[in-house]
């Protein structure tokens, strides 16, 4: 299950994709989400689909290995399909006892679902093709005007990052920990819920001690190599908009306001 | 009886283009009260290999008999299986969860359905294997020295009292004395408790001083099993492989090339001396 | 030219309970003199909590001596302002690999360093470039530090250092979580920037295998140094310590085996020299012992 998110998992590809400004990517994206609330039509959807299938395309991520996030949205996916489909007023099409399915609604469901799947699929696209130190890089650009109010952008940004770094080893340390605890009879699976929650003690307790030892080594190690803060740091690889990125926003505001039209089309 | 492993292959990643085997038909028995060493590099498949042993992994072919029964089979109580065959994980120490020493020792045994009383005494002995005293029963595990922390992560698994024991590295990041230490206690183990130990290293020295049986792992099969003599008479193939003789072995052979005539199935310090001297002439006695 | 001067130091560490009351003190390092010449490689050894971890974060100025002065380079640990240049000179490569990689893809690891002291971009850039070819990461560049090997993964952390520009590394235990193949793979490194680059080397461990190759060997011992290859009146180099056993293992060290056989052989009246380090030597010493013989 933990495999199955791909969101934050990034695929290494030389495109066109990975090439832009995380930042370009990162509005990109709040594009392409808030289209999907704007757009009621078919046409717009079709216009979301060919933009969204281009956007995989230039990505040269494959297809496979983008659907893998859906797994993990798929009972949400599920509840709220057929939610739209049972609850909808309408012209009745089929009875199933009290269920009735409408046409109203098989059609709100369907557009749910590719809203929904859309979603999870324009992220993933993002986060694949944005190593997580670009994106909190980008993020802290984004976001650089709230430093001003006190807010230390800097840090959260780096913290982010290391947590994002940490996931994977956390989570393989957690499963060894499991297994250790395994292997000396202990028992996760059966009992009632207070048992069962019981039962984490063993697995929470070194899973904490595990993560504070990583922190006050990752903290040493980060002061050794000169690690001070935000202030006098420079970067690798400082953001600086391409060409490719002024191209992306013209294209981005022609699809944002094709879609604001499709609202009126049909 | 003991364990007796067949045609196991575990796939990683089935179904998917990343599949990848992580053991392959891999066939072993391990004897009652033998010592058996399983060596091979990082990512040889070892550790998968041993996570099946105790029913912690599900193989994808093959199975692993326990005194004759299948392990994967319905209705087997793998719980059950887990007090027998103990396994102690690499790092163990970082496993140690609960307020005392001793409590968190008579973990294993309380969760195989002991008494209060059964479980203290099982976990005294066990620490007492180990070398922790009754002035450690009471102290939090976190206090414990490096050292100290491991030998009460192996007691947590000796404490169930198992038949057959799985120790994987347990000497892994200890300095030389602390290594010594450790596989002493795992060898006296062995002989007090008379357990079959299967003990995952690679080191080359550490399995022949103490192993009778070395399983040799590589890319998921098991290439060898068989006594440290035999195996070690596969000095290419195991560079091939990313592993190595023990150095005296290598003297051996480097001594023969030159034109001495010497047993080059020698492992170990003292046979290696004897060896030497009988070439010079001397008894090596005095 | 000495690199780093460590005069009278004393550094002391404390536990404390929960209520933040003093529980014991222990003295960690205790007068402690040393000097290091620039450009050797120095192999530092002594069992768990012999003091010479607590020594090498001296060198970092990770930690402050309690009493005494530690000179890096020219410049006081003491002097809070000097931290960030001395840790840009003396880098320091930690034990485990997993808990010293920051960022999410090899280079912009290796970048950290570099970021952190202000480095402008294009150099930086220059600078990950070089030393992920010399220190043949070239292929991992792009790739998350999570599936490289442990070795790998403590090459990243050399390189890291490495792009600080240096003139002193510390390693600490750098080889201790690592299989034979590994430990290899990352002495072969350290000794490679020792001998083409000459930097300053100081290779913390306990396995005596790695002090072989070693300029200078010293052992710590109970917060003080025990043995000093710079001492002996001979070469002043490890063949002097090793030609000791007795002496070593009185410290809770063990030597390679070979070094152990041959002190054997000598004791049953083989005439063979102290200090047989590896096993050609004990072969070639054996055939001209055989050869005198017949």
């Amino acid at each position: 299950m933990l495999k199955d998110i791909t969101l934050g998992q990034y695929y290494p590809a030389d495109s066109i994709l990975h090439r832009l400004d995380p930042r370009t990517k990162l509005a990109g994206t709040m594009i392409f989400l808030i289209s999907l609330f704007i757009t009621s039509s078919a046409a717009g959807y079709v216009l979301a689909t060919a933009a969204l299938a281009g956007c995989i395309k230039m990505s040269r991520v494959p297809f496979g290995f983008i659907t893998r996030g859906l797994k993990a949205v798929f009972i949400l996916l599920m509840i709220s399909v057929s939610f739209n489909m049972f609850f909808t007023d309408g012209t009745v099409l089929l009875r199933i006892g009290l269920l009735k399915i409408t046409a109203e609604g098989l059609k709100l469901s369907g557009f749910m679902a590719l809203r929904l799947i859309y979603l999870v699929i324009g992220s993933s696209l993002m986060t694949l093709t944005t190593t997580p130190t670009q994106l909190t890089d980008g993020l802290e650009r984004s976001l650089g005007f709230l430093g001003r109010v006190g807010i230390p952008v800097h840090d959260i940004a780096m913290m982010m990052s290391i947590a994002l770094r940490f996931i994977p080893i956390l989570t393989e340390e957690t499963d060894k920990i499991i297994k250790a605890q395994k292997a000396r009879g202990a028992d996760f699976e059966t009992g009632g819920l207070i048992r069962k929650a019981k039962a984490m003690i063993p697995i929470l307790v070194p899973l904490f001690i595990a993560a504070f030892r990583r922190a006050a080594d990752l903290a040493l190690a980060m002061e050794a190599r000169c690690y001070n803060g935000g202030e006098g740091r420079t970067k690798m690889k400082p953001l600086v908009y391409a060409h490719r990125d002024r191209a992306a926003y013209i294209a981005m505001v022609l699809y944002l306001l094709l879609m604001t039209a499709s609202r009126f089309w049909a | 009886m003991g364990i007796e492993v067949r045609n196991l292959s575990h796939i990683y990643n089935k179904g998917t283009p990343m599949e990848a085997y992580a053991v392959k038909n891999v066939s072993f028995t391990l004897e009652d009260g033998s010592f058996t060493a399983l060596i091979g590099h990082t990512g040889s498949g070892k550790s998968t290999l041993i996570q099946h042993l105790n029913g912690l992994e599900q193989p994808t072919a093959g199975t692993v008999l326990y005194n004759g029964e299948d392990i994967f089979g319905k209705d087997y109580d793998l719980r059950g299986l887990r007090g027998r065959v103990g396994l102690v994980f690499q790092y163990p120490e970082y496993q140690l969860f609960e307020e005392t020493v001793l409590k968190d020792v008579m973990f294993g045994p309380s969760n195989l359905g002991l008494g209060e009383e059964e479980c203290r005494s099982r976990a005294e002995a066990a620490l007492q294997s180990t070398g922790l005293g009754p002035d450690y029963y009471d102290r939090s595990p976190f206090e414990l020295s490096g050292g100290e922390k491991r030998r009460a992560a192996i007691a947590g698994i000796l404490a169930m009292e198992p038949e057959v024991l799985v120790l994987d590295e347990p000497a892994a990041g200890l300095d030389p004395k602390g290594r010594d230490e450790m596989l002493g206690l795992v060898s006296s183990i062995h002989r007090e408790r008379n357990m079959a130990v299967l003990l995952v290293s690679h080191n080359m020295e550490e399995a022949a001083e103490y192993a009778d049986r070395i399983l040799v792992m590589n890319n998921g099969e098991l290439i060898y099993n068989d006594t440290p003599k035999e195996v070690f008479r596969h000095v290419k193939e195991l560079e091939a492989m990313g592993l190595s003789v023990p150095e005296l072995t290598y003297l051996m052979h480097d001594l023969k090339a030159a034109g001495f005539d010497v047993d080059t199935d020698i492992t170990g310090l003292e046979d290696a001396r004897t060896e030497i001297l009988r070439l010079f002439g001397m008894t090596g006695k005095g | 030219m000495n690199i780093i001067k460590a005069a009278g130091v004393v550094y002391k560490y404390t536990l404390r309970d929960e209520e933040n009351k003093l529980l014991e003190t222990h003295t960690a390092l205790e007068e402690l003199d040393l000097e290091i010449e620039k450009g050797s490689f120095v192999c530092i050894l002594g069992h768990n909590g012999s003091g010479k971890s607590s020594f090498a974060r001296l060198i970092n100025a990770l930690n402050v001596p309690d009493e005494g002065t530690v000179i890096v380079s020219g410049m006081n640990t003491s002097d809070p302002g000097e931290h960030l240049k001395i840790r840009g000179k003396a880098g320091m490569v930690f034990q485990n690999p997993d808990n010293q990689i920051v960022a999410n893809v090899v280079e912009e690891d290796i970048a950290f360093g570099p970021e952190n002291l202000g480095v402008p971009s294009d150099e930086i850039l220059r600078r990950v470039r070089e030393v992920t070819e010399r220190l043949g990461l070239g292929m991992f560049r792009l790739k998350s530090p999570g599936r490289l090997s442990g070795g790998q993964k403590q090459r990243v952390a050399i390189a890291g250092i490495l792009a600080m520009k240096p003139e002193c590394i510390v390693l600490d235990e750098p080889t201790a979580m690592l299989d034979p193949s590994g430990r290899k793979y990352v002495l072969e490194a350290v000794h490679e920037l020792n001998r083409r680059e000459g930097i300053t080397i100081i290779l913390i461990t306990h396995n005596m295998e790695e002090a072989v190759d070693a300029d200078r060997i010293i052992v710590f011992d109970r917060g003080k140094i025990a043995v000093d290859s710079c001492d002996r009146p001979l070469d002043g180099t490890p063949r002097e310590i090793f030609s000791r056993p007795g002496e070593l293992k009185a410290h809770s060290l063990r030597v390679p085996v070979i070094t152990e056989l041959a002190d054997e052989l000598r004791k049953a009246g083989l005439d063979i020299p102290g200090g047989i380090l590896t096993r050609q030597e004990l072969e070639e010493c054996l055939t001209a012992l055989y050869s005198a013989k017949a």
